[in-house]
């Protein structure tokens, strides 16, 4: 989507629930991709970026354009949301099994695909073994390299999205390499 | 390792796309009716479930209501507006009969049934759930045969039915020993709640065969069953395989 469309369809999305929904079925892929390469957690992953979309929608009218693209400014949202899922004591951080406990009962559709996405994600070990030492890295690091790795974003947009100048990001990737580095030894 | 080496690693540890359809789904519709009840005050969840479908709804409630943040709550509420909705709009002909009811109507004359159960009479039908106008039932024959069905309320076909090999004693008795040493299971025993029902549940998912390095899908035989106190109801899923309460829903 270009720059102008996805700018009217943002506009448009402030008052037109319809709107919205398009914006969704464009970025829900990217968002649900990103935080489950932070979390590596199907089931966290599900959680985290409902919350993220569900404050998208509540601070959409706050949204304006200011030299922040909008996929940065959801890209924040979940960074943020991460952050929080991380940090904040909630009831509903809990362990993989005590998640699963809350599940529909019946809906074993539902839970044979989260079995299915499970198994595709563990089958990744490459992915895994860097994903546990990454996480081990402060956040300001684990974003960093996330998205600049795993995400392929540029220097640039990693800044819009952690609002950072391009210069800081650089530094900050530098040093959390050199950290990840030192941990994969 | 040097940084080189690392850059390396990191680039080529690329995770493909995953991605849970259901989930995909079902927020779309929480987030889309999450915002029209915000233009739409007087519809409140309290209001829906005065309304005819109550029974539905709760049986959502009971399903989805989890100590879980805001979206969970406006997933709920969207969902029931979807439902009453269908039901007003979609439905017309259903004013005056639950979708429990209905669904137990189709079920009874279905011939994909009948055929599940071996030419058997439905003696009865338990609703597991109902959703988007899909209501997931469980059918006994008089024979005591079971069929798991999958009725669509909308155009009151029943899309599925699949029947199948019951659980045999040894499975049974496993089944009841995991969950009876369940604290969960326990709770609600103490209380005075019976085990009304083990079922056999079929699931598959994908595996990495250890010395073939292929994948492969495997399908196994866990169990489900319902407790019953009064007119509280739990079903509670059971691993066979691994020896665990997978799930106990109120």
């Amino acid at each position: 989507m270009n720059v102008e469309k996805e700018r009217e369809l943002v506009e448009r999305a402030k008052d037109n629930t319809e709107a919205f929904g398009e914006l969704y079925d464009q970025y829900y892929s990217q968002i649900f991709g990103y935080v489950l390469k932070r979390t590596a957690s199907i089931e966290v992953a599900e959680d985290v970026t409902s919350e993220a979309f569900f404050k998208a929608l509540k601070n959409l009218r706050q949204f304006h354009w200011r030299g922040v693209r909008f996929s940065s400014w959801l890209y924040r949202i979940a960074t943020n949301e991460i952050a929080n899922y991380f940090t904040k004591s909630r009831p509903w951080q809990s362990s993989l099994e005590e998640v699963s406990n809350s599940m529909s009962f019946s809906d074993a559709l539902t839970e044979t695909e989260l079995l299915q996405a499970e198994a595709e994600l563990r089958r990744h070990e490459d992915f895994l073994t860097l994903h546990e030492n990454i996480s081990k890295l402060q956040p300001k690091y684990q974003e960093v390299i996330v998205l600049r790795f795993f995400e392929d974003k540029q220097l640039k947009e990693i800044g819009e999205i952690l609002g950072k100048r391009e210069g800081t990001v650089k530094s900050l990737l530098h040093r959390g390499l050199e950290k990840l580095r030192r941990l994969t030894e | 390792m040097n940084k080189e080496e690392l850059i390396k690693k990191l680039e080529s540890a690329k995770l493909p796309k995953i991605e849970l359809q259901s989930h995909r789904r079902q927020l779309r519709i929480a987030l889309l009716n999450a915002d029209y009840s915000e233009r739409q005050p007087e519809v409140t969840i309290s209001d829906l479930t005065k309304s005819k479908v109550r029974g539905g709804i709760e049986k959502m409630l009971r399903g989805l209501v989890s100590p879980r943040p805001v979206w969970k709550t406006a997933l709920v509420t969207g969902l029931a507006i979807v439902l009453v909705f269908a039901l007003a709009i979609g439905l017309p002909s259903l004013i005056g009969q639950s979708p429990e009811l209905l669904a137990g109507e189709i079920v009874q004359n279905s011939p994909d049934v009948i055929a599940a159960l071996g030419g058997d009479e439905v003696e009865t039908v338990r609703i597991l759930n109902i959703e988007d106008n899909m209501a997931t039932v469980i059918v006994e024959g008089k024979m005591g045969g079971i069929v798991n069905a999958l009725v669509d309320l909308y155009t009151k076909v029943v899309t599925e039915a699949v029947g199948g090999p019951q659980l045999t004693d040894e499975e049974k008795d496993k089944a009841l020993n995991i969950a009876t040493t369940d604290p969960r299971v326990q709770e609600v025993l103490d209380m005075g709640a019976v085990i009304d029902l083990v079922l056999p549940m079929y699931v598959t998912f994908s595996k990495v065969n250890q010395e073939t390095g292929e994948i492969e899908e495997v399908t196994e035989t866990w169990a489900q069953m319902w407790i019953n106190l009064g007119n509280r109801a739990w079903g509670v899923q059971v691993d066979l395989i691994r020896g665990k309460v997978v799930s106990m829903t109120d």
